[in-house]
């Protein structure tokens, strides 16, 4: 693939891709109050007005959704993400019964379940559950206590990192399957902490798979304490630094694996890097189906409940939002030299409360991260690649 | 300053298999091998930035 062909890429849109993605947000309420959470403190309070829980119902609107569209459109493998809130809240019980219909249901393709958690909740039994069901999870963890429970807070405001921490320590120490089981782990960047210490600290707790996530965020609604980009470029350069140099020794960290396999020609794969949202949509506990869910944050007409699994169906979200033209990037951006490492970055991160056509809110730091990358590139790659 | 400069993104198909298998630094030989090995694809989602996945599972 030719350079130009890379750049190119990430906007193109000749192909309507189906949903071959799906997120269901099982439980609609979280046992914790994280500061940053796009769900209850970006401003959308949709949650409220919604059932706490999936029923049965909406579990069986979905599979027969699921079935029919991937007939329609012969998709062999469906994700079913597992989401919430917290997801583990909705009990192993009702758990197992949305699986079992899902499963019952779904015999047009192959269904991969993923799953997000707190891991607050996380037991043997659950343990034991996804391995029945080949339910791979990530569990959220920002680092040290000290810093990570400013924002990681139960609701009367006192922190959870110590009780994750022990609880991990335990089922380690109790079963095979966590380890088995888990996919990674996803840790919100505090600027304040070192890119450098964070690694080590997450590979001193034995995660080895893990995501540096920004702060979800818009041009109009801020992350806190905000004081531009620049911090967020520092943490990612000196974490990228540090990571190239453990060699063999070094963990996986999708951000950075992403963005360099962006630069090495591979075309995007993660809706925060660029990847098409339109193969994606959400479910709530009520049955409505909404787009990329941290898009919430953006208010208007991305914070209501309108379509519905039970009168449309799994791509009518894409033509509904206009999310091929929510996608069209900024000029700044498709003159970009780095466009195939960030893909434009987050769209909600692009949104100024009217559209998403501008850089990303964290554009600077995105780029002067793919900058670097493309000096490791340079001094790394053989000259003939660059002839 | 972003979008102000013109840079050639590197090409491996100019590389000879031996030339990359040469490459000294661990985290980049990995990512080369992997990017050879990928298909083309067509830019639609195998990630979601709220939950973490990894694909080789």
């Amino acid at each position: 693939m030719t350079s130009a062909e890379m750049v190119d890429r990430p906007f193109q849109a000749s192909v309507e891709p189906h949903t071959r993605w799906i997120v269901l947000k099982v439980a609609q309420r979280c046992n914790l109050n994280c500061t940053y959470c796009y769900v209850y403190n970006r401003g959308d309070n949709g949650w409220r007005q919604r059932p706490k829980f999936m029923s049965p119902l909406v579990a069986e609107a979905v599979a027969e959704l699921i079935h029919s569209h991937c007939l329609k459109h012969d998709i062999d493998t469906f994700v079913v993400e597992i989401h919430g809130g917290e997801p583990l809240l909705l009990g192993p019980k009702r758990f197992r019964a949305i699986l079992d219909i899902l499963l019952k249901k779904c015999t047009s393709a192959r269904l991969v379940f993923l799953l997000q958690t707190n891991g607050l909740l996380l037991n043997e039994e659950w343990l034991e559950l996804f391995a029945r069901y080949g339910v791979r999870f990530g569990v959220s963890v920002d680092g040290a206590p000290e810093r990570a429970d400013l924002q990681r807070v139960y609701s009367n405001g006192n922190g959870s990192t110590q009780d994750l921490l022990d609880r991990i320590a335990q089922l380690r120490i109790v079963t095979p399957l966590f380890e088995k089981q888990l996919s990674g782990a996803l840790c919100v960047i505090d600027p304040q902490v070192g890119g450098a210490s964070m690694i080590k600290w997450m590979i001193e707790h034995d995660f080895r798979s893990f995501d540096f996530l920004l702060p979800d965020a818009t041009y109009v609604n801020l992350p806190a304490n905000w004081n531009g980009p620049t911090e967020y470029g520092r943490f990612l350069i000196e974490a990228f630094d540090y990571w190239r140099l453990l060699g063999v020794n070094a963990p996986r960290i999708r951000r950075f694996e992403l963005m360099m396999l962006g630069l090495l020609g591979q075309p995007p794969q993660l809706d925060s890097l660029g990847g098409d949202i339109r193969s994606l949509c959400v479910v709530e506990t009520n049955g409505s189906i909404g787009i990329l869910d941290t898009l919430r944050i953006c208010g208007g007409i991305y914070a209501t409940d309108v379509l519905s699994v039970f009168d449309d169906d799994l791509d009518t979200h894409s033509e509904y939002y206009s999310l091929g033209r929510m996608q069209t990037l900024s000029k700044k951006c498709t003159s970009c030299e780095y466009l195939s490492a960030c893909g434009g970055g987050y769209l909600p991160h692009r949104y100024d409360g009217d559209s998403f056509q501008n850089p990303s809110l964290y554009c600077d730091a995105l780029y002067a991260l793919a900058d670097h990358m493309m000096i490791t590139l340079k001094d790394t790659l053989p000259a003939s690649v660059w002839a | 300053m972003p979008g102000t400069k013109k840079v050639d993104l590197p090409d491996l198909d100019k590389a000879t298999v031996e030339e990359l298998s040469e490459i000294r630094d661990e985290v980049v030989r990995e990512l080369v091998e992997r990017a050879r090995a990928g298909r083309p694809g067509d830019g639609k989602i195998s990630g979601h930035d709220s939950v973490y996945h990894d694909k080789s599972t």
